[in-house]
């Protein structure tokens, strides 16, 4: 272990071992901060450390670690940030997945730069974190309750009556469904690859902080006050300051016209009703409030009252894009009302929205053409746009009751069983991870992440802008497989560098920027190209993580309807099946990888001072 | 004179803040045998601001990271010069998104 003097860190890691009853401070290894920073850095670090080949998702050995990183708390905007990294049941691979919100600063100014959780507790318990205090509490009473209701109840216990932030499961994690989250903060979400069940599988129930008083040490905070501003400028007026306006719902029309709107299942790819529907809509037709998320200055989530149609009165968390087309256009529900009660219902239940969405789609698709009946359904009318319905299966696959325990298991699992023509309906990846709520077969960039990701979502977050920011051409053909496995090895790394840092992606549109800041909280020098050798170095870890976890790299392709070409829209005939095996070739060998088995190339771990990582690799996972 | 619709997102208009996400719709007129890139070309000769959107600094092709949707469907840059529009057609320019 190295320990030198670090600015921008705590300097130290809250180990809770949930078997023994045990918690334990370590001191954080200097060299491991330099080499991964923080967040999706530290949990792919400590993962694969931790998380040997043969422990499965759902074992105690498995590990959730939740950390923050150097800009966590800090005077920068939206640093509540942090990320969870797991092995999770969607895959039983790696997963890394962020919520923004309080959680992430509050983690540092209780003096902590990483949780890392790990054994399975004999009864239900939360973990508070407080003024130089941490303690396993008695969760029996708040057992059963949502995500919101849990963070009430646990303030309550605690007689908190400070600013506190809790990240937790609902009844789906406790449930064990497979497509679980870590909620918290009223709305915010570690949504990827089941990382509530694996909390469930631990009879952990939630973990809670109290705002303490420590501030994080900055190298320089003038120059980080300075360089935050304008940092912030840039945030708030990106896209022309759309996300401060409408919300990341401000898209949802664009992408309608663009044809990358998830419509009926991916059945259609036009959904005429957008306008009535959108977060221009969302804003001038019902009542808003302010939901900041820590030290934000964009504040684009909202809390909302719906004020007309069949959910006059419903208030809750104002829907985000990826719930709006979850409960919107993939499920052919065109009722703005009914789509903010279904965000709420899912969130609080504690259940990912895509993988819900695209599960509850499915069946209605299946419905539709008589593969399942109402009897299989538990007796309920599963046609498109019947919100109610929908809400009663998501209740029943919460409790993995009746049918709802098939569903539980998400779209692939699920049509496997049904079997017959029902698994060539399902949108996911054939090595199980959920696509995000668009449609992929008009943005190819995405698809090619989502599948050969090793973060269980997006990787290298390319879409067809991302180039630029970093002086390459933005992508002119869309549909170029050539200039789409091209963009997405460019930036590789960047994102998930982003997510080492303990701020919200949506601030960080500006790259040296943002690299002004980490240096000025740290004093070190780092580039934007050392930026991307770290966020290499982590996926590259996870990667062979994967490989040893067994990764087979000939399902890390679309599903068939995942990957079916469109046959109406404005991208209809745009076939990315047929380029689809060269695209994700073109892109292993681009990134270092083989181009046949995927696996990361010995000189390609060494360059990124992961040597040691070749024997590993040699020794475990497919031919 | 045939016409055509010329539908620009307004996120395209860089720098400006956009009040809304939605398109902003300019009819063009052209003569019968003019393609597509001559039609948007001449307007964004006359119109600057037009004009920075689509092709950017350089002017010479209209600027990556932008969508060219043609009568409701996306076609590619190097197609669009040789499109010959018919009255009644509509073209649409959208930002590559991402985000949400």
């Amino acid at each position: 272990m190295t320990t030198r003097e670090l600015w921008g860190y705590m300097g130290k890691i809250l180990r809770v071992d949930l078997s023994r009853g045990s918690i334990v401070e370590e001191v954080l290894d200097t060299e491991i901060a330099e080499r991964y920073v923080g967040g999706s850095g530290f949990g792919a670090e400590f993962l694969y450390r931790e998380v040997l080949p043969g422990v499965e998702w759902d074992d105690p050995d498995n590990r959730i670690i939740m950390a923050s990183g150097p800009l966590g708390g800090t005077v920068v905007s939206g640093t509540g940030t942090f990320c969870l990294v797991t092995k999770g049941p969607m895959t039983n691979q790696a997963v890394t997945t962020q919520a923004n919100g309080f959680w992430g600063a509050f983690l540092r100014f209780a003096g902590y730069d990483a949780l890392i959780i790990q054994g399975q507790s004999p009864r239900w318990v939360y973990l508070h974190i407080g003024e130089g205090t941490a303690e396993l509490k008695d969760a029996s009473s708040i057992l059963g309750k949502d995500t919101w209701e849990s963070e009430d109840a646990i303030r309550e216990d605690l007689g908190e009556t400070k600013m506190m932030s809790a990240f937790g499961i609902g009844p789906a994690g406790e449930n064990l469904v497979r497509f679980a989250v870590v909620a918290g903060d009223r709305g915010h979400v570690c949504s990827k690859n089941g990382s509530g069940a694996v909390m469930g599988t631990k009879r952990l129930k939630a973990i809670a902080i109290s705002r303490t008083k420590r501030s994080v040490p900055i190298f320089d905070n003038e120059l980080l006050r300075a360089k935050s501003k304008e940092l912030d400028y840039q945030a708030k007026t990106a896209k022309g300051g759309l996300l401060d306006k409408w919300g990341t719902g401000g898209l949802f029309s664009t992408y309608a016209l663009a044809g990358t709107l998830p419509t009926r299942n991916y059945t259609t790819n036009i959904f005429p009703e957008h306008e009535e529907m959108n977060g221009e809509y969302l804003r001038t037709h019902f009542e808003h409030r302010n939901k900041a998320c820590w030290g934000c200055s964009i504040r684009h989530t909202k809390y909302i009252k719906v004020t007309e149609g069949p959910y006059e009165g419903y208030e809750g968390e104002e829907p985000e894009y990826e719930n709006m087309a979850a409960w919107g256009s993939v499920i052919g529900n065109t009722d703005a009302g009914g789509m903010v009660m279904l965000t709420n219902l899912a969130d609080r239940l504690g259940m990912d929205a895509n993988e819900a969405g695209w599960t509850i789609a499915w069946i209605m698709e299946c419905y539709e053409k008589g593969i399942l009946t109402r009897d299989d359904l538990d007796g309920l009318d599963m046609r498109w746009d019947n919100v109610e319905a929908v809400a009663e299966m998501l209740e029943k696959i919460s409790r993995r009751e009746g049918v709802g325990d098939l569903l539980a298991e998400g779209v692939m699992r699920a049509s496997a069983q049904v079997g017959g023509d029902a698994p060539n309906l399902g949108i996911y990846v054939m090595k199980g991870s959920t696509p995000r709520g668009h449609d992929h077969r008009a943005v190819w960039p995405e698809m090619l992440d989502t599948c050969v990701s090793a973060t269980s979502t997006i990787q290298s977050g390319a879409r067809l802008t991302s180039p630029a920011l970093f002086g390459h051409p933005p992508v002119s053909d869309p549909f170029s497989p050539w200039e789409v496995a091209g963009a997405n090895a460019k930036i590789d790394g960047w994102f998930v560098f982003l997510d080492s840092l303990g701020i919200c992606r949506f601030i960080t549109v500006h790259p040296q920027l943002t690299m002004d800041c980490v240096n000025a909280a740290t004093g070190w020098d780092l580039s934007i190209a050392d930026a991307l050798i770290i966020g290499r170095r982590t996926i590259n870890k996870l990667r062979v993580f994967n490989f040893r976890h067994g990764l087979d790299p000939a399902l890390e392709v679309p599903s068939p309807r995942y990957g079916s070409t469109p046959t109406d829209g404005p991208a209809e005939g745009k076939s990315v099946a047929d380029h689809f095996e060269w695209m994700k070739s073109f892109y292993f060998e681009l990134v270092g990888w083989d181009r046949n088995t995927g696996k990361p190339l010995a000189h390609t771990l060494e360059s990124l001072g992961l040597a040691e990582l070749v024997a590993d690799l040699e020794n475990r996972g497919p031919e | 004179m045939a016409q055509i619709t010329l539908r620009i997102h307004r996120m395209l208009s860089e720098g400006a803040e956009v009040e809304s996400p939605g398109l902003e719709e300019i009819p063009v007129s052209f003569s019968v045998g003019e393609n597509l890139e001559h039609v948007v070309r001449r307007l964004a000769t006359d119109n600057h601001t037009l004009g920075d959107a689509l092709y950017g600094t350089s002017g010479q092709t209209i600027r990556g990271g932008i969508l060219v949707v043609f009568n409701d469907r996306i076609i590619n840059r190097s197609e669009y010069a040789a499109v010959a529009p018919q009255d009644g057609d509509e073209v649409t320019f959208l930002p590559m998104l991402d985000g949400g």
